[in-house]
């Protein structure tokens, strides 16, 4: 649980203050898994970590929560309603409730080879992220932004369109957008070698590029620029 | 596994460099020196590749190659009851050195009998992980060691395709075998493993990394066009570039790079091979994964490759009481689209070159 939710390689003490609560939720009673979540996510451990092990606290992000969490932040909607995705197991290596069998999507042991190996660290969201889905993933979300902003002229009532309002608003400022965008996406963890290259980009970008009213096509480089690189791609 | 021809020595060689288990640890370091392949390849310079299907569930090989002789059926019968084959209808086998007994092939795999008439199929029985040979009699007195969690899928999963079956080995037998021979591949970012079914522990090694490919090929980054497309591709380059402390960001960016890197190799070599005359089965994502490894050691030389280990799952076969309607389809499948992956090695003349092993993590008992 702690691996889903926080951090790939927790510490021993992490597991066994999780693993006092559940035996004993602080009222005596056994497998309260709402206080084991509180525990989990109000561990020090959990909030200090990337403090604590900056190059080695935190998890990579499934895809199916990336793109979640994608519509979340910008509060996306599609005219039915619904949030349709017939296939994803076909761009992300993974659907909901589809796990090819009782051993989910990736084994909790993955190591992936090299440094991290090496590190005696494992890395289970890895085991998905092969050299083709690394790629369908990337293309599935360049649809997910560049091809779902209002406006957009192929929008059909199953276009899950990204609400960018407050973004758009700081589109004539590179810095404020970037650093906004850094909050909603990157828990404000962003590099400053990522938050400058961002900001270039911005600002060499005309606020009416790609035939886009008022800096449309800033916002959407760069959320799609973040989600789709190696930052993007973990949380701690 | 493919049978040897005595023409072919080194072809020999392979199969026992590549055979996992205790049996060739000893021939792993003799091997250890890598300029005795060196040497061995100057003199007999030609392809060779492995292919590993596996076939994912633990099928129950017994309902595949069946006993058909008298007291032999009747144990076999005893056995499988309900879920038993009928004896008239298994496809007899004629093997060149007859035991005794008498053996046919399940009814919906014609092509694995033919294949084995012809020679171009062996089949090794009473193969599985070990940790030291056992006997019936050591393993129901507890006498000898047997590998842990017996039974577990994941685990025998796992240790049959580690080099050693002691839950503990990390190295899959197949990326030993990578480790050792990427030196006679030419200067290339294309690993000699390459898996078409995900990540498999078969394939890791030390040195060597196993190679992502899907059934279509290598996918390409889409986008990055009109007005705004090259100056998105130049950021998007840049920040792929950037130094990364963090390890896990730094493997998910190494993993980025490869996949353009070798989709940039890739793309253009597979889409200038010529189809091939040998068609595989329709509406069969195995056939399509056995296809497309085809049409990789087609392009071989294009990409530098002197060796190869390609893997490719197939699963379902846990099939428990659905067994009597689910294993012929699983059997069919496996059977038609071997077939068609042997014609299409003779069609490119790589028969002799190419072997392909058929495993499974465990059986199923004779009860």
């Amino acid at each position: 649980m702690i691996q889903r939710l926080v951090t790939s390689n927790p510490s021993p003490a992490y597991v066994g203050r999780v693993s006092a609560v559940f035996a004993d939720d602080g009222e005596g009673v056994r497998g309260n898994l709402a206080a084991v979540a509180r525990a989990i996510l109000m561990d020090d451990e959990a909030r200090d970590g990337h403090e604590v092990a900056p190059n080695t606290f935190g998890k990579v992000r499934e895809p199916l929560i990336r793109l979640a969490g994608l519509w979340r932040a910008f509060d996306a909607r599609a005219a039915t309603g619904k949030f349709r995705y017939r296939n994803p197991e076909r761009d992300f290596g993974q659907a909901a409730l589809r796990s090819p069998s009782v051993f989910n999507f990736f084994y909790p042991s993955y190591e992936a080879p090299g440094a991290l190996a090496n590190a005696g660290l494992v890395a289970p969201e890895l085991q998905i992220t092969t050299h083709t889905y690394i790629t369908t993933t990337a293309n599935e979300f360049r649809e997910r932004i560049l091809l779902s902003y209002p406006g957009y002229g192929g929008t059909n009532e199953h276009t899950v369109t990204l609400r960018l309002t407050e973004e758009l608003e700081l589109a004539e400022d590179p810095g404020a957008l970037v650093d906004h965008l850094d909050l909603l996406l990157l828990g404000g963890q962003m590099s400053s070698e990522m938050r400058s290259a961002l900001v270039s980009h911005l600002e060499g970008t005309d606020m009416d590029a790609g035939g886009k009213a008022d800096g449309m096509q800033r916002v959407l480089d760069a959320i799609y620029l973040i989600v789709t690189s190696p930052e993007g791609s973990i949380q701690r | 596994m493919t049978r040897h021809r005595r023409t072919a020595p080194s072809r020999r060689d392979f199969l026992r460099w590549s055979a996992g288990g205790a049996a060739s640890a000893g021939a792993f370091g003799a091997l250890s020196s890598a300029n005795l392949l060196h040497a061995a390849a100057q003199a007999t310079p030609t392809y060779r590749a492995l292919v590993v299907v596996y076939l994912a569930g633990g099928n129950d090989s017994h309902n595949l190659v069946v006993p058909t002789s008298t007291t032999e059926y009747a144990e076999y019968l005893d056995s499988r009851q309900n879920i038993a084959i009928a004896q008239n209808e298994l496809l007899p086998i004629n093997p060149t050195t007859p035991d005794g007994k008498t053996y046919g092939i399940h009814p919906a795999a014609p092509e694995i009998r033919s294949l084995f008439e012809d020679g171009k199929l062996a089949i090794l029985a009473n193969v599985g992980n070990l940790i030291a040979p056992v006997s019936k009699a050591e393993y129901d007195a507890d006498s000898k060691p047997v590998p842990p969690r017996l039974f577990s899928h994941n685990d025998q999963t796992q240790q049959s395709m580690r080099v050693a079956a002691d839950g503990a080995a990390t190295l899959g037998w197949a990326g030993a075998f990578s480790d050792r021979v990427v030196g006679l591949n030419g200067v290339t970012p294309l690993s000699p493993s390459v898996t078409l079914s995900g990540s498999t522990a078969i394939l890791a090694g030390q040195t060597t990394q196993q190679y992502h490919l899907g059934s279509n090929g290598s996918v390409s980054l889409s986008g990055f066009n009109g007005n705004t497309g090259a100056a998105q591709r130049a950021t998007f380059d840049l920040l792929r570039a950037q130094s990364q402390p963090h390890l896990l960001q730094q493997q998910y960016q190494r993993m980025r790079n490869e996949s353009i890197e070798l989709d940039d190799l890739l793309s253009g070599v597979l889409d200038a091979a010529p189809a091939l005359t040998t068609t595989f089965p329709d509406e069969s994502s195995f056939a399509d994964r056995m296809a497309m490894v085809a049409k990789m050691i087609q392009v071989r030389s294009s990409l530098g490759m002197e060796r190869q280990v390609f893997y490719v799952k197939k699963g379902g076969f846990d099939t428990h009481a659905g067994q009597l309607t689910e294993q012929p389809e699983l059997f069919a499948d496996v059977s038609a689209t071997l077939a068609a992956f042997q014609a299409a090695m003779e069609e490119m003349n790589t028969a002799n070159e190419v072997t392909v092993a058929v495993i499974s993590e465990f059986g199923r008992t004779l009860s």
